[in-house]
């Protein structure tokens, strides 16, 4: 008699990280299909609120998104013992962490409605900057969808969240720097 | 407490993403304003007819009198007339699009595109 021998974990580990992968390039490159193929609104704001410009509007709300992950990361190396303070770990630690990466996000959105509805994405090697931040936006919400399914998944959670974390940031950062502070720089704008 | 705010928060934020993603499916751009049309015997107003499209497809990135929004694209006149000497090679650029100017073909009929062209070449 024989027995379908169970797969070993660290093997299942292996294939779900490489799903949860797949899942987040996937997204990214939907961002990036949409963009190239949506005919950009060139000339149509979306929403700007109290902001003198659209440009303006963008600039402040992904350093906001940045301040915010920034901050998750500080509580992230908290609740891993990575930094020593606070001394004692508060038992709402965990949830803030969640909390200022979810508003991260949100404050991410309507920035990247703007980038994908009005503008598009553009692959011209002629404006490094424009690649750099196309490639960098539609790469940082595959980076989070990747995280965020890790974070559900065992087997994975615990050495693959920091990593995708991690990234999510630097991506993020990327995008930040190829505009934000360059408007706010005076660079541009 | 935190912890249903969390809650409240990831549920708002995956309703909003939501909304953005039908949005982004449904929403269409707005089209150009049309051309006018040439009454017989008559001469089409190219630079009237430019200023309108200008507005709606150019103004955002360069400004509504060329002065740029984007600290490179302002425009000029007297320097797009030495650049292009033949009004047809500045067309060329709006319809293939040049560094991080996107093209407009498909969006701008070649009349729109003259017309616009026209037009920028009055802006000083």
């Amino acid at each position: 008699m024989a027995f379908a021998m169970p797969k070993p974990r660290s093997e299942r580990g292996g294939v779900r990280l490489a799903l949860i992968l797949v899942v987040g390039a996937v997204v990214a490159l939907l961002l990036g299909t949409y963009g190239a193929l949506h005919p950009p609104a060139v000339g149509q704001s979306t929403f700007k609120m109290f902001f003198e410009s659209m440009l303006a509007f963008k600039s402040w709300f992904t350093t906001l998104a940045l301040v915010l992950a920034v901050t998750q990361l500080v509580t992230g190396l908290r609740i891993r013992d990575l930094v020593p303070w606070p001394s004692q770990i508060p038992l709402w630690l965990p949830d803030l962490h969640h909390l200022l990466g979810t508003l991260a996000v949100l404050a991410s959105l309507p920035v990247a409605y703007h980038c994908l509805w009005s503008l598009g994405f553009t692959l011209s090697l002629s404006n490094p900057r424009v690649l750099v931040h196309a490639v960098a936006g539609c790469a940082f919400y595959g980076a989070f969808v990747s995280k965020v399914l890790a974070i559900r998944v065992e087997g994975v959670r615990d050495t693959v969240v920091p990593v995708l974390g991690g990234v999510t940031l630097a991506l993020l950062v990327a995008v930040w720097g190829s505009s934000a502070l360059l408007f706010l720089a005076g660079r541009i704008g | 407490m935190l912890r249903r705010t969390v809650v409240l928060v990831q549920a708002l934020t995956a309703m909003i993403t939501a909304a953005g993603v039908v949005m982004l499916l449904v929403a269409q751009p707005p089209p150009p304003p049309p051309m006018p049309t040439s009454a017989p015997g008559s001469t089409i107003d190219l630079v009237a007819a430019g200023r309108p499209i200008y507005a709606s497809q150019c103004e955002s990135c360069h400004g509504t009198w060329g002065e740029g929004v984007y600290a490179p694209v302002t425009i000029d006149a007297a320097a797009s007339k030495a650049k292009f000497p033949d009004p047809t090679a500045e067309a060329a650029v709006v319809l293939d699009g040049r560094g991080q100017m996107p093209s407009f073909r498909g969006r701008l009929t070649p009349e729109q595109v003259e017309a616009v062209v026209a037009y920028v070449r009055t802006l000083s």
